[in-house]
């Protein structure tokens, strides 16, 4: 019984180190938006809103920006692909924004299905996740960074 | 002079005590007004040192931006408060980390003489922005 349980110990805690070397790989990140079709992708400058230089759309709403939080698996991901700086860096450009006066707060997420639900579900809202759920999302606007 | 005349009597003293409210009118008067309300300002600089601290708090540890943001519509709204910065602990020196209003960031980062605003400061810990250095500092 012992044998086994060490065996489940070591086979839990490799895959926890797993699941840590994946978050932290490079991913193919999209930007989702909750936004009328008025605006066309190719008029996105997805730098400049997910770095909070772009603070309304193009039609004078506020963007409302969704980010990974500290728990959210593609904190890591989303922070070094789209900021190209450490998730701690990116909290603290974006405190230094709201701060200065310079940007909308963001909301942080715990998840990606917390971010996605949150621009599925408001309008105005926008979101950088991984690539791989373009599919599901055939009602958002959807910019490849 | 006669000691005993009605200008001795009721002029000198009079004059003289009038002299020693104008001294006491004009000189400790103000001055102790002026520590006052220099007192009542830092106090009060104080509580919103302390307010931004907490709120910078809550920004970081919770990771909730939506206080900070009103507190930015606050500061731009009171006409006393010229400067807010949010400084972080790095060794043995501080380094800007937020600057309120934008503009005066390179001033505020290279100091704030003491001599031209009234600083008020409230120190606050994080246990998750600086790594190995968890303390920060707030100052107005």
């Amino acid at each position: 019984m012992l044998k086994y349980s060490i065996w489940l110990i070591v086979l839990l805690s490799g895959t926890a180190w797993a699941e840590k070397l994946t978050s932290t790989e490079p991913a193919n990140l999209i930007l989702v938006a909750n936004i009328n079709d008025t605006i066309a992708p190719d008029e996105l400058d997805v730098q400049a809103i997910i770095r909070g230089d772009q603070g309304n759309w193009s039609n004078g709403d506020p963007i409302l920006l969704v980010l990974p939080g500290r728990e959210a698996e593609i904190y890591e991901q989303v922070s070094r692909g789209a900021f190209g700086e450490s998730g701690m860096m990116m909290q603290k450009r974006w405190l230094k924004l709201v701060f200065s006066g310079r940007g909308n707060p963001p909301r942080y997420a715990d998840s990606e299905k917390e971010m996605i639900d949150f621009v599925l579900n408001t309008p105005g809202s926008a979101a950088v996740i991984r690539a791989q759920h373009h599919q599901d999302l055939t009602q958002l606007l959807v910019k490849a960074i | 002079m006669n000691r005993h005349s009605i200008v001795t009597k009721i002029f000198f003293p009079f004059v003289l005590t009038t002299i020693m409210f104008a001294v006491v009118l004009l000189g400790v008067v103000p001055d102790r007004q002026a520590k006052i309300l220099t007192a009542n300002t830092e106090n009060e600089l104080f509580s919103i040192a302390k307010t931004i601290a907490l709120t910078v708090n809550i920004a970081l540890e919770k990771e909730n931006l939506e206080a900070l943001a009103e507190f930015n519509t606050f500061l731009k709204n009171d006409a006393h408060i010229s400067v807010a910065g949010i400084f972080v602990e790095n060794g043995d020196s501080f380094e800007l980390l937020a600057a309120f209003p934008s503009e005066v960031e390179s001033e505020l980062a290279a100091g704030v003489d003491p001599i031209k605003f009234l600083v008020a400061r409230a120190p606050f810990k994080t246990s998750n922005l600086c790594s190995g250095q968890p303390k920060q500092d707030t100052f107005i």
